[in-house]
């Protein structure tokens, strides 16, 4: 390569960034311009977890949807607060966005200090959906949620209820049950929720209070387990016949579920923010996207940005004084 | 037949062309870095555990396999040659190994080894297909009382049997122990001894303790002495034995396979065990014990089949219970829960692909080992030449890049650095690394086991005692225990076979 060419590409290069950098600066009012450049996703837990699977999904189809790429990197540790905080300290641009949890946006930040607060979130939307689900072996001879509680009101504390972890949300949703209803189930933890589900399997345990993770729908649907209630707010599609603990006399316990949601940095352009949500959105009705994440893991109506950020708000306001002395 | 189908199925997992490339490359690199002293299999898989990371999980598992059992083919050919072992499993080889070399017997001796272990391998994957699905089914009832009386019965044998010195070995799984503490308590889900810090939340890393206890330490020591050269490598001569090699050794191959299946199987147990235990029935069973040390095949052909069968089974507990064997399952253990799978009596049904999967790879990698032994010995001997400091060198970096895409944060490689000194002192004091990193592991599994068990049972420790299994396994500890306090006591006794590892394994 000669001289001139170098210098004539090296000058192509620099009127470049700088256009892309003023771009940059005023991106705020021109939406038609987002996304020009790759946008970067950070998944706060695991490569080949729930968040991974449904966040590389999403990311595949808003690639195509916005015709832009994006860089989808995993950055796991300390319940999701690691890559989280990564995401809410980049710029507010919409060029970094994160894909974590419900929980490590807005309860974690309760218990310990991460650096970042629910105010410094900006809820794109939820991904995927996983909800509180108790189940019970088939043959166990509880046919109703019903059944499980009155057993639980004679014999206080008899029945053993496991669940994916001492801060996972059904966990501190039967903390609440003991506090609030005086129902006192044992629940006891587990690292995450298949060794929840072997400790089923084997009889160890009289229930799980735990989520539909691959294995767990596999015993569902081979018949071995029955759901007896849900922790979601609202009836699932899938389940239409399985009651909600808040209609089951327990009207506050609305909050024992996992929402895989994507984030942004508070402040980010309200058009940005507007392309990413229609985005989001748009990619929960693919059916190829709906495919890899399972039609079990959709929230029946998507939740957008607005009805999200209320739902943590509300979550971190009831669920505040709980967790604190839980597990502050 | 199901498991005959299964297999089958499994076959259709790795006779793609990538898989069968992770295949021939674990064992290629097994192969080499059993060759090359100093580098062992723990080092290395604690080594390449990132590159995992990206990979599918049975492609993962399957060339870390490889590296796993190929290490034990490729140990033989210094300890043969040199009386070097390349690894800790072919250390008794070198004794007749290296006798028949000096006596102009070094093909046969690499032949019947490379044979041997074939075949040990081969009845040890087919014990893993036959054992390993029932005792899935039958661990599925395994509930946390069994796994508290599993982990200690795990914590003390490891102890027990390992090849230094009892005391030591306790003290390093106390600082196992100790290390399994950190970060989120199990049950209370609040964190502590994380010194605020947020990369302890989680715990301290297990692939950035195991890189640093075996990857950067093993580093360091061998650079220490990296002056030292080897003496002249022997002639290798023709690779075929004699029909009487065979007839002498067809015993010592159908007993080293027998021997090294279960012991295998045992925490701490493994490759250096099972070669040492096949060593000392050959020489008690021997017409002619007195030529054993002087060039007599059946200590060559007996413990290479042993150790390439223990290699195998030591895969049965991790695929079934969820609990590594020995510190090289700890790291296929940690490779596969960074691609979140947690191994337990789940695998086999939640993951099929991936359990019939590694068992075609392992069949494949031994006939791919056989294959390619024979023709290669002599350009495995060349790799001796290779400077060491190169190597580590090399090794260092590919360690401290490994370890930072973990997570991508320098946090763990500083944890990795700390515990690669600390291995380095642990190793210059006479203390393995081993028994650390299996009460680190083990540890954890213990302590939430514990918890959940006292759940359970309201607080009683009776839970312990009226649980049949949990019964059993109690009464084993305690043997256990007692028989080491015993030999302990009683100084006068007849050295056992452990005794004569220890012995063996203090000499290099």
């Amino acid at each position: 390569m000669s001289k001139s060419k170098v210098l004539a590409a090296f000058v192509a290069g620099a009127s470049l960034l700088v256009v892309t950098a003023c771009g940059g600066s005023d991106g705020a009012s021109s939406s038609d311009e987002f996304p020009s450049d790759d946008v970067n996703m950070i998944i706060s837990y695991a490569a080949g977890g729930p968040t991974d699977v449904g966040g590389r999904a999403i990311a595949s189809f808003m690639e195509k949807d916005l015709g832009t790429t994006f860089v989808v990197e995993n950055k796991e540790g300390a319940s999701g607060s690691v890559g989280t905080a990564d995401v809410l300290r980049s710029d507010p641009d919409g060029y970094t966005i994160g894909m974590t949890t419900a929980s490590a946006a807005g309860r974690v930040p309760l218990i310990e200090d991460v650096g970042y607060d629910l105010e410094d979130v900006q809820a794109i939307g939820v991904g995927t959906f996983g909800p509180g689900l108790i189940i019970v072996s088939a043959d166990s001879g509880y046919s109703s949620i019903d059944d499980l509680i009155e057993e639980a009101k004679a014999n206080p504390g008899g029945i053993k209820v496991g669940t994916a972890g001492a801060s996972s949300p059904q966990h501190v949703e039967l903390v609440r049950m003991a506090e609030e209803y005086d129902v006192e189930l044992t629940a006891v933890p587990f690292q995450g929720e298949a060794p929840a589900v072997t400790a089923l399997l084997g009889d160890n345990v009289d229930a799980c209070f735990c989520s539909n993770a691959q294995t767990t729908m596999a015993q569902v649907d081979a018949g071995e387990f029955t759901i007896l209630a849900t922790g979601a707010p609202d009836r699932l599609g899938w389940i239409p016949d399985v009651p909600t603990l808040a209609e089951s006399g327990f009207e506050s316990l609305i909050y024992g579920n996992s929402y895989f949601i994507l984030v942004a940095p508070a402040d980010i352009p309200e058009d940005v923010l507007a392309t990413l949500e229609g985005s989001l959105e748009k990619a929960l009705q693919d059916p190829a996207t709906v495919e890899v994440i399972g039609e079990v893991r959709i929230l029946d109506e998507f939740m957008g940005a607005d009805a999200l950020q209320e739902m943590m708000g509300d979550e971190q306001e009831t669920l505040g004084p709980i967790l604190t002395e839980l597990l502050g | 037949m199901d498991s005959l189908t299964n297999l089958i199925d499994g076959f259709g997992v790795i006779l793609t062309p990538a898989n069968l490339l992770y295949v021939l490359l674990g064992v290629m690199i097994g192969t080499v870095i059993g060759v090359l002293p100093g580098l062992g299999p723990t080092a290395t898989i604690a080594l390449l555990l990132p590159f995992t990371y990206g990979m599918e999980p049975t492609s993962a598992i399957i060339m870390l396999a490889g590296v796993y059992y190929g290490s034990m083919y490729g140990g033989t050919i210094t300890s043969v040659l040199l009386r070097i072992p390349g690894e800790a499993a072919s250390a008794v080889t070198a004794i007749d190994g290296y006798e028949m070399t000096k006596a102009g017997r070094a093909g046969p001796a690499l032949a019947i080894s490379a044979v041997g272990s074939f075949i040990g391998g081969t009845i040890a994957i087919i014990g893993l297909i036959l054992i390993a699905p029932s005792l899935a089914g039958f661990a599925v009832r395994f509930g946390p009382p069994e796994y508290v009386t599993l982990t200690v019965l795990g914590i003390v044998m490891v102890t027990y049997l390992g090849t230094k010195s009892t005391l030591k070995s306790v003290i390093a799984a106390a600082i196992g122990l100790l290390l399994a503490v950190v970060g989120t308590d199990p049950i209370a889900g609040t964190t502590r001894f994380t010194l605020g810090l947020p990369g302890l939340f989680s715990g301290i890393d297990l692939v950035a303790v195991a890189m640093g206890l075996f990857g950067v330490s093993e580093i360091l020591y061998v650079m220490e002495r990296s002056g030292q050269s080897h003496g002249k490598i022997g002639e290798v001569g023709r690779l075929t034995f004699s029909r009487e090699d065979w007839k002498a050794s067809r015993g010592p191959i159908t007993r080293g396979s027998l021997l090294g299946f279960p012991i295998g199987v045992l925490p701490g147990g493994g490759g250096v065990l099972s070669s040492i235990a096949s060593y000392g029935v050959e020489k008690r069973r021997s017409k002619h014990p007195e030529e054993f040390g002087k060039g007599a095949i059946e200590g060559v052909a007996g413990p290479e089949t042993a150790n390439n069968a223990s290699s195998i089974s030591a895969f049965i507990p991790l695929l079934t219970l969820g609990l590594p064997s020995n510190a090289v399952l700890a790291l296929i253990l940690g490779a596969l829960m960074a691609q979140n799978i947690t191994p337990g009596p789940q695998l086999i049904t939640a993951h099929p692909e991936l359990f019939w999967g590694v068992i075609a790879s392992m069949l494949v990698g031994n006939l791919i080992l056989l294959l390619l032994n024979w023709p290669m010995v002599g350009f495995f001997v060349q790799l001796l030449r290779v400077r060491i400091g190169i190597i580590g060198g090399i090794a260092m970096l590919i360690t401290l890049v490994g370890v930072y895409t973990l997570n991508n944060s320098t946090f763990d490689m500083w944890v990795m650095l700390i515990m690669g000194v600390l291995g380095y002192f642990m190793r210059k004091f006479g203390f393995e690394p081993a028994p650390l990193v299996l009460a680190f592991v083990l540890g954890a599994i213990l302590e939430e086991s514990f918890r959940q068990s006292m759940l359970l049972s309201d607080g009683s420790l009776a839970i312990f005692a009226t649980r049949p299994i949990s019964a059993v396994l109690s009464v084993f500890v305690l043997v256990f225990i007692a028989s080491s306090i015993w030999g302990a006591v009683r100084k006068d006794k007849k050295p056992s076979i452990i005794d004569q590892a220890k012995e063996l394994a203090g000499e290099d």
